[in-house]
């Protein structure tokens, strides 16, 4: 058969992805403080110690107490940007959004390191959540305006000019017409910025205060060997967690706006 | 203000985009009632001059007037004017009776009023039952529609339609022709129509305006322009033409006679200002107004020539007729009385084609 060499190879590709990945949930429901094969038997005990462990429910906490704040600021920040870029008669455009993507090549040790020069050498903060989050808003804001961006350009601008055209101001338009479209886009990029949030560990790392956020626990608690198995339940946990917001993001982008034609975004 | 004051005039429009000149020092008068239509190739600058009238872009100079107050500066939701959007524009995420009620959502109207108007709106366009439907569940002339029932909500004093008719197909456009029609003349609306089509401007237009490079270069009833063009780029545009350059020679009566070097001299009827003896004039002579035939009446002109090709068009058939001293072959569209089942030979020497003093019409050169 023609395909079967393409089938295999296709198989070993997905081995390779994903083969680390399933590891986690097939130990953390192992009989066994130790991460070796053979596997010893079922237990959900480790669950039990992970929701147990006060220090983990703060980090959960913490990381919940940035993560709301920097999807709506960076969404909110890259609601403005996209509609100033896309739809205001603005000079230097592409510099202009060249400039704002800065942050997703710059590498996040340097960026971290020169934030906490600013945040605390220069202008003396305190390093706290809100420090962190300020990192984060940083990072999330080029992910945000892409998106935002994108949708924003895949509507017919005539739409808003009809809207114009029959009567409602600019900012009656914008609520009746362009944030009802943007909408998807709206709900990807806050979803999407909340992962970027959730999972960032060298700006948090470089920038927190006293409060650990979760990455930053379970960097911690790596290091005891006894608490290696209830990490690994965690990590379970945001895996299945991952997935829902991925699906739940797509059903919102699929859903889309009905006829609007292609959806775009993430 | 009286009632003879034009519905939209401009005086000495002109827009630049940086340092290209869309519409170039655009003057115009569209009358009250007036079916207009801005007829020109894309990049003319008809769609822009739409836009300057629906306050979507606006002038570098000049004025415009909309019954009798001035619009310049004003924006598009403080003009008395509506626009059909060449994409019809209908919002995707509201209903068709929605989409239609939209114009009204300002006029401070009870609810039961606004759904009347959108019921009453529907059923003019013939579209009772489908208030409820979205946008992206009916087709491509029932959306058509429903863009003009919602400009049209608002009673504008001028409709200003954008290549309304592109995305549908020959049969629907024609049909929408018709429809296109009556509802301007009930509504009593001034219509201003961008096409690039010239049949569907001459179908519907009291009067067109033909455009390119952003200026007008003629103003006239379809009649006048496709029977009388005043420039060769207009005889051009309108249609297809032959035209064929020569001197006039003299003068008797309203004929006028026409030497064309090395073909011999022409008889045409002047109207209007004739052509001074020694100026340059051009024939313009449309393709159906020529025959060819084997014996030419008296008073006819007469040319000869060899048929390059022929090609069959059903009710008629358009023929290209070499004439030696002629650049370009000879258009002739010969009507198809007699069934043609087959092709005549082509390559036939000795074709005579002819026509009546009356047929051609005189530009200046």
């Amino acid at each position: 058969m023609k395909s079967r060499g393409l089938g295999i190879y296709a198989a070993a590709y997905l081995a390779f992805i994903y083969a680390p990945i399933l590891l986690l949930p097939v130990f953390s429901f192992n009989d066994n403080p130790f991460v070796t094969f053979p596997l010893k038997g079922f237990t959900l005990d480790w669950y039990a110690e992970m929701a147990a462990n006060a220090q983990l429910g703060n980090a959960l906490r913490s990381s919940l107490l940035i993560v709301v704040p920097v999807a709506l600021i960076s969404t909110g920040l890259g609601l403005m940007t996209a509609l100033a870029l896309g739809r205001y008669p603005l000079r230097f455009k592409t510099a202009i959004l060249t400039l704002l993507m800065v942050p997703l090549v710059i590498p996040t040790l340097v960026l971290g390191v020169s934030l906490l020069t600013l945040l605390r050498g220069v202008m003396g903060f305190q390093l706290s959540l809100a420090t962190i989050a300020a990192g984060h808003i940083l990072l999330c804001l080029p992910y945000s305006v892409v998106i935002l961006l994108a949708r924003l350009d895949g509507f017919d601008r005539s739409l808003e000019e009809a809207s114009l055209d029959l009567g409602q101001s600019g900012l009656a338009t914008f609520r009746r017409i362009t944030l009802p479209l943007m909408m998807p886009a709206i709900v990807a990029s806050a979803l999407l910025c909340s992962v970027v949030s959730f999972d960032e560990f060298l700006l948090a790392f470089f920038l927190s205060g006293s409060d650990a956020t979760l990455p930053l626990y379970i960097w911690g608690s790596l290091r005891f060997p006894a608490k290696l198995p209830s990490t690994l339940a965690l990590g379970t946990c945001l895996l299945l967690f991952s997935f829902l917001v991925v699906a739940f993001a797509e059903w919102v982008r699929r859903r889309g706006v009905p006829g609007s034609g292609e959806a775009t975004g993430l | 203000m009286t009632n003879d004051a034009p519905m939209i005039r401009i005086d000495a429009l002109t827009k630049q985009f940086g340092t290209f000149t869309a519409i170039d020092k655009l003057s115009l008068r569209i009358e009250r009632g007036e079916f207009f239509a801005l007829l020109g190739a894309s990049g003319s600058g008809k769609t822009t001059l739409l836009r300057l009238l629906g306050g979507f872009e606006f002038p570098t100079q000049g004025r415009v007037l909309i019954d009798g107050q001035d619009v310049t500066d004003l924006r598009p939701n403080q003009r008395p004017t509506n626009t059909v959007f060449q994409s019809y524009a209908l919002f995707p995420h509201l209903s068709l009776a929605e989409n239609i009620g939209y114009g009204l959502l300002n006029a401070n109207l009870p609810k039961r009023e606004i759904a009347a108007r959108v019921a009453d709106a529907l059923a003019r366009v013939r579209l009772p039952d489908l208030g409820k439907r979205f946008p992206h569940q009916v087709s491509g002339g029932q959306r058509q529609r429903v863009a003009l029932a919602r400009a049209l909500i608002c009673k504008p004093k001028v409709l200003l339609l954008d290549e309304p008719l592109g995305a549908l197909d020959k049969r629907l456009r024609e049909d929408m022709h018709v429809e296109l029609r009556e509802i301007q003349r009930e509504s009593g609306i001034t219509f201003v129509l961008v096409t690039h089509d010239q049949e569907e401007a001459m179908s519907l237009a009291d009067r067109i305006a033909v455009m390119a490079r952003g200026t007008i270069l003629q103003v006239d009833t379809p009649r006048q322009l496709y029977e009388a063009p005043r420039t060769r780029e207009v005889a051009e545009f309108i249609s297809n033409v032959n035209l064929i350059d020569g001197i006039c020679l003299r003068r008797s009566g309203s004929e006028v006679i026409v030497a064309v070097q090395g073909l011999g001299e022409f008889v045409a009827n002047a109207v209007g200002d004739a052509p001074v003896p020694g100026a340059k004039v051009t024939l313009a002579i449309r393709p159906e107004k020529l025959r060819i035939t084997d014996a030419p009446l008296a008073g006819e002109n007469v040319l000869r020539g060899r048929l390059r090709a022929s090609t069959y068009a059903g009710d008629r058939s358009h023929a290209a007729v070499d004439v030696p001293g002629l650049t370009r072959p000879l258009l002739v569209t010969v009507p198809n009385i007699v069934r043609q089942l087959t092709d005549g030979p082509t390559g036939q020497t000795d074709i005579t084609v002819a026509w009546v003093p009356g047929a051609a019409a005189l530009l200046d050169a």
